[in-house]
């Protein structure tokens, strides 16, 4: 059964298709997660949105005099629309590349930009491109864009706020997950870890994993409760995880590292459900709000004795 | 095309970036040159890629580990680690964009900026399968180079047209300098004397018992 189906005969409200079937996973043990995502999404969002009002209208509401007509932006073309062009063109999908889906991608894209008032780059183009082909309609796939770029844009496509979010947020937590990974990411006289932090995070995994995996994040992040700062700290921290035997070996040197994260996909034995990976990193977040740091370990600990056998012991809980 | 692969077996290893505008087949070149692979639907580097090969140099094996960066954004908080080490760059351009030629000499001031001053550096208009499309006179693009002390080649990373012969041309440059840069620091030893002057920035090759048979680096 597809995903459609799944959820109309499972769940009577969009709250209880949120909690139970996304976030507890069983949305993803019932269905055939391939097929009508392009609906569930609508479904999730559609709702909200009715229930919330457009972020743009209400925020034009709040400063424009009812008897005034709603403003609408004077769409222009970006500077950037030569490489908007480029970057479509180079969009790794027969259906993308069709010449009026191309003109409605870059149709949206610039109306996007126009609305938010965000400067285009690299990135923008891959979400997009794969949130139509959820969707394949402009306004559905012009309301799931926005809503994942609200979250995404301030922080990973700002390399300050990515580089504040590393340092605050994504490194403390990998720290107390994992001491061992930590130390070995952050050795002195390694190469930055925003090489390739910042295409996981631009990309939002469409890079590093399958993309019916990717999508099963997507659909978190699209109903998510958590600051995506944090989720995405957590996801990644498991990911990590996921490869401690290769990031954590010996001989693994700064340039092997760099190598393993940017080529996740191939270096990659066993990855864990797209579900578990979710659960697991958003429990991660709620433990570091509640900064559980024993929980907190204990959780990345029975991970790794659970998969891959390995007993992680580091000087501080030695 | 004969794929010397020594894998962690080298002498020396020489860290190489490739800079130039989006679009001009930068990733297609590292590709070619790594894996002898060429893809039309090539994605857009979203930060940084890199790839290694290790070729025969005068006897020596060298392990070129290759950068390769996207070309619409600068990421200022990567910038330093990208160049950082660096001992040659191609700045690339495409012979039928005659903007991404003219940013080249944007590029080189980055580069200049950024990495070792004695980093080698080539020029390649890329994409001469395009030649009935062409923008960029060779000679123009020749004379550029020559000013700037620059190496210069045109390729097709499409049909595989001197893109070994470019990167062969900018390690063995590299070499050359690191040979003479040892001779140089050689003598100043010898006179008791300390080497002046800018130093090549050669990254040493990590962890010699597992992956160097033997090290003649500086």
């Amino acid at each position: 059964m597809d995903l459609k189906q799944v959820a109309v005969d499972r769940y009577g409200s969009r709250d209880e298709l949120v909690q139970r079937g996304v976030w507890r996973g069983e949305l993803y043990r019932y269905a055939d997660t391939d097929k009508g995502r392009g609906w569930l999404w609508k479904a999730l969002i559609a709702e909200e949105q009715a229930n919330n009002g457009n972020q743009f209208d209400k925020r034009h509401q709040m400063h424009v005099r009812r008897l005034t007509p709603p403003a609408v932006p004077k769409l222009t073309a970006p500077l950037e629309k030569p490489v908007i062009e480029l970057d479509l063109r180079r969009l790794n999908d027969a259906e993308l590349l069709q010449p009026e889906v191309q003109k409605t991608l870059l149709e949206l894209m610039i109306r996007v930009l126009t609305i938010h008032n965000w400067t285009y780059k690299q990135g923008f183009h891959e979400l997009l491109g794969t949130i139509w082909l959820q969707l394949r309609e402009p306004n559905s796939t012009m309301t799931v864009f926005e809503k994942m770029m609200e979250q995404v844009v301030p922080i990973f496509y700002n390399e300050t706020r990515l580089a504040q979010w590393e340092k605050h947020i994504f490194a403390p937590l990998l720290k107390v997950c994992s001491p061992i990974l930590h130390d070995q990411l952050y050795r002195e006289g390694n190469h930055t870890n925003l090489l390739w932090l910042l295409r996981w995070t631009r990309v939002l995994f469409l890079r590093e994993l399958p993309m019916d995996y990717v999508l099963v994040i997507w659909d978190h992040i699209l109903t998510g409760t958590y600051p995506i700062e944090t989720l995405l700290s957590g996801i990644i921290v498991v990911l990590l995880l996921n490869v401690y035997g290769e990031l954590s070996h010996p001989e693994c040197d700064d340039d092997d590292l760099v190598e393993i994260l940017l080529n996740y996909n191939e270096s990659v034995s066993s990855l864990v459900d797209s579900a578990e990976l979710c659960r697991m990193g958003s429990r991660l977040v709620e433990l570091w709000f509640l900064q559980d740091v024993n929980s907190l370990r204990m959780i990345c600990n029975t991970f790794l004795k659970l998969r891959f056998n390995v007993n992680q012991v580091d000087n501080n809980n030695s | 095309m004969n794929n010397e692969d020594y894998g962690y077996d080298y002498d020396y290893l020489f860290k190489i970036v490739l800079i130039g505008d989006s679009g001009v087949g930068k990733s297609n070149l590292l590709s070619r040159f790594t894996t002898n692979d060429f893809n039309m639907e090539s994605k857009s580097t979203i930060g940084v890629e890199f790839a290694t090969r290790t070729i025969e140099v005068e006897g020596k094996k060298i392990k070129a580990q290759i950068w390769d960066t996207a070309g619409q954004e600068r990421y200022r908080a990567i910038t330093s680690a990208y160049y950082r080490g660096a001992v040659g760059a191609l700045i690339v351009y495409d012979i039928s964009k005659p903007s991404s030629y003219e940013n080249c000499n944007h590029w080189l001031t980055e580069l200049r900026e950024n990495a070792d001053d004695n980093v080698a550096v080539g020029l390649i208009g890329n994409k001469s399968d395009l030649d009935h499309l062409r923008a960029v006179p060779t000679d123009e693009a020749k004379n550029f180079a020559q000013e700037n002390q620059l190496l210069f080649t045109e390729t097709s990373a499409l049909k595989s047209e001197n893109v070994d012969l470019a990167f062969r041309e900018l390690i063995t440059a590299i070499y050359q300098m690191v040979s003479k840069h040892q001779v140089d620091l050689g003598d100043a030893n010898t006179q008791g004397n300390a080497p002046k002057g800018p130093t090549i920035s050669l990254t040493p090759a990590p962890n010699e018992n597992k992956k160097k048979s033997a090290n003649n680096c500086c």
